[in-house]
């Protein structure tokens, strides 16, 4: 279905109030945030900013980018400040080589770096940190805004991207263009702009888009397109996984990645993490209370490599049955299983979220008190008991494991010369098995209760 | 001395009774206020000396001074039990090693009659027990003070230490060095631009 056949959505997308309104919105929050963070007390939970950002944004995060795409990129400070700094002094020189070749690779090792500190350091838990945090990327913001054309710093840095894209992929919205209607069109104003907007922010040119994973629906093109030839559509949840033409290894490796993560944030919970933690430190000879961040860094680094370890092998296992092992067709084949990985990491993730914001987005009026030094008293109780939350949580996950299931059936069809059931033996073996461990560390939970 | 139970945050705490014995003399009176309160319920009396502002993840220094009968009570364990109004998330959900003495709330016994969960002081003089706490929860916070059976229960606010200033000076600093930088750039291009 075409939103943009109903006249009030694109009225809506058409005016120069969006996405603006809604920029200024996250932007006054944004500073609030970044106050409470730097000058509020220090405590996660007693600081409103901290609150509202760990207990209610970052769990609705995905859930937002399979809903409505990387929305949430168009109406983001970030790219508000950028589009400002770039206004006011930007130079536009065009993206580093280096970023526009490798970029994924960057957002893939910025995830790792600030899930590092997360945990290690204790930035989640830090008002201060926080607060350091979002400086430095407001720094690296300004800096990009100011250098280089566009948003190249959404595009090829953010680290939000590990998973947006990824998510966005597996989403319910689509923008596309209707290639005949953009055959000889002599303004490309999707990307060049035109005197109704600038041109698209991240570089894109919408009869070629077949991916929904960089888009983020601001919506210039619709404003731009003489032709109106742009249309925004729901589609089945998955669907694009399934039928894309050319993944990119790196989204694959992002993937594997996000699964080990969520992974690592489950078992951190669980109360066996502490012996984990202890064995880890015996492991390396250190004492993990002294060297917590060198423990957590090297458990850091076994989720994520392991989901990915086991992508590669059931790549080469899958090749193998289907009778063509060379390192090209391992590559092809790990890059299109990537994307059966992503419905059930996007699950794990969700259901993560789930978790915090089930838990805990009743402390958040609480914070806000605090924040005025009135102490209310201990009453941010979760939402519903915590044998429900936790019976949600493994709905999700049942939910994306059958979704990733099918996607890796789908593509295993698509792709396999001989027997698909065969070729995708392997790669279902593998979304079990994470399937499985994430359900293992849900019941671990419950049996703590 | 220490009579810790807290697991893996023994040795944060550990570090804070290692650090008593450093800071005790040097800064503990500086920084404290008048007698907080003083209870003679029980057998002993006790008075409790707080500083007048206390900074989460910083070591505070908390004196007890226990009386039997107006006279300095020695041999007696004294027990501190930080029990803070607001339960927040960091306490309920962190099971890894705080960096503080982390006596946290909600699934933590919060108030217990000993010195279980726990920091035992260090006497320091007859009848005086010196205490250091770093509290990692922020806010106001009940401490009790117990020496047998007799408590000792004040209110402290924990606040939290300012952001660096010298990390906002770096910020502010490079952003306008970005900035200015930039902008210079923008006008050099677009006089060249102009001249051609």
């Amino acid at each position: 279905m075409n939103l943009l056949a109903i006249p009030w959505i694109k009225a809506a997308l058409r005016s120069r109030l969006y996405p603006a309104v809604f920029q200024w919105i996250t932007v006054a929050v944004f500073a609030v945030l970044l106050a409470a963070a730097l000058f509020g007390p220090n405590n996660a939970g007693q600081n409103f900013g901290m609150a509202l950002t760990w207990t209610v944004w970052w769990p609705l995060l995905p859930l937002s980018f399979v809903l409505f795409g990387r929305l949430w990129c168009a109406i983001c400070p970030f790219a508000w400040v950028t589009d400002k700094v770039r206004k006011a002094v930007g130079v536009e020189l065009s993206p580093p080589l280096l970023l526009r070749r490798y970029g994924l690779w960057v957002i893939a090792g910025l995830f790792v770096l600030v899930t590092y500190l997360e945990e290690a350091w204790g930035f989640n838990s830090d008002a201060r940190k926080t607060g350091y945090l979002l400086l430095a990327v407001l720094l690296a913001v300004v800096f990009f805004g100011a250098f280089f054309e566009r948003r190249t710093f959404c595009r090829h840095v953010c680290f939000i991207g590990a998973f947006a894209a990824n998510y966005s992929r597996a989403g319910m919205l689509e923008l596309r263009a209707d290639t005949d209607r953009c055959r000889d069109c002599p303004t490309q104003a999707c990307q060049r702009g035109a005197s109704d907007a600038a041109g698209c922010p991240v570089f894109l040119y919408a009869p070629s888009l077949d991916d929904s994973g960089t888009c983020e629906l601001c919506a210039n093109c619709v404003k731009n397109c003489p032709r109106d030839a742009i249309r925004i559509s729901t589609r089945r949840p998955g669907a694009e996984l399934w039928s894309i033409r050319q993944p990119h290894l790196c989204n694959a490796v992002l993937a594997a990645m996000v699964a080990g993560v969520v992974l690592i944030e489950r078992f951190a919970q669980l109360g066996s993490w502490n012996s984990l933690i202890a064995t880890a430190g015996a492991w390396l000879h250190v004492d993990p209370n002294v060297s917590f961040p060198l423990v957590y860094g090297t458990l850091l680094a076994m989720f994520l490599t392991v989901p990915l370890v086991g992508l590669v092998l059931a790549s080469l296992g899958s090749q193998a049955f289907d009778g063509r092992v060379s390192s090209a067709e391992v590559r092809q084949n790990l890059s299109f299983a990537g994307s059966a990985v992503i419905p059930l990491a996007l699950a794990g993730h969700l259901a993560h979220g789930l978790d915090r914001l089930l838990m805990w987005s009743r402390t958040v009026p609480l914070a806000a008190a605090a924040m005025v030094g009135w102490f209310p008293g201990n009453n941010g109780a979760a939402w519903l008991p915590r044998c429900g939350i936790l019976w949600i949580e493994v709905a999700v996950l049942a939910l994306g494991a059958a979704l990733a299931l099918y996607v890796g059936y789908r593509l295993a069809q698509r792709q396999a010369r001989r027997a698909p059931w065969l070729a995708y033996a392997p790669h279902g073996l593998l979304l079990l098995l994470l399937f499985a461990a994430n359900l293992y560390a849900v019941a671990a939970m419950m049996r703590q209760l | 001395m220490s009579r810790n139970t807290c697991g893996a945050r023994r040795r944060s705490e550990a570090t804070g009774l290692k650090l008593a014995g450093l800071l005790a003399t040097v800064t503990a009176m500086a920084v404290l206020s008048a007698y907080a309160r003083v209870t003679d319920a029980g057998a002993y009396q006790l008075a409790a000396q707080l500083p007048d502002r206390i900074w989460k993840g910083q070591a505070a220094t908390l004196i007890l001074r226990v009386q039997k009968g107006g006279r300095p009570a020695d041999d007696v364990a004294a027990c501190l039990a930080p029990a803070p109004l607001f339960a927040s998330e960091e306490d309920v959900s962190d099971r890894t090693p705080a960096m503080g003495s982390d006596l946290g709330a909600a699934a933590e016994p919060a108030l217990l009659p000993a010195c279980v969960m726990a920091i035992a002081a260090i006497r320091t003089a007859p009848g005086v027990y010196q205490f250091t706490w770093e509290p990692d929860t922020a806010g106001r916070v009940n401490l009790r003070f117990t020496v047998g059976n007799s408590r000792l229960d004040a209110a402290v606010d924990v606040g939290s230490p300012p952001a660096d200033p010298a990390i906002l000076a770096a910020f502010a600093l490079m952003a306008t060095a970005i900035l200015s930088t930039a902008w210079l750039m923008r006008r050099r291009r677009r006089q060249q631009g102009g001249s051609t």
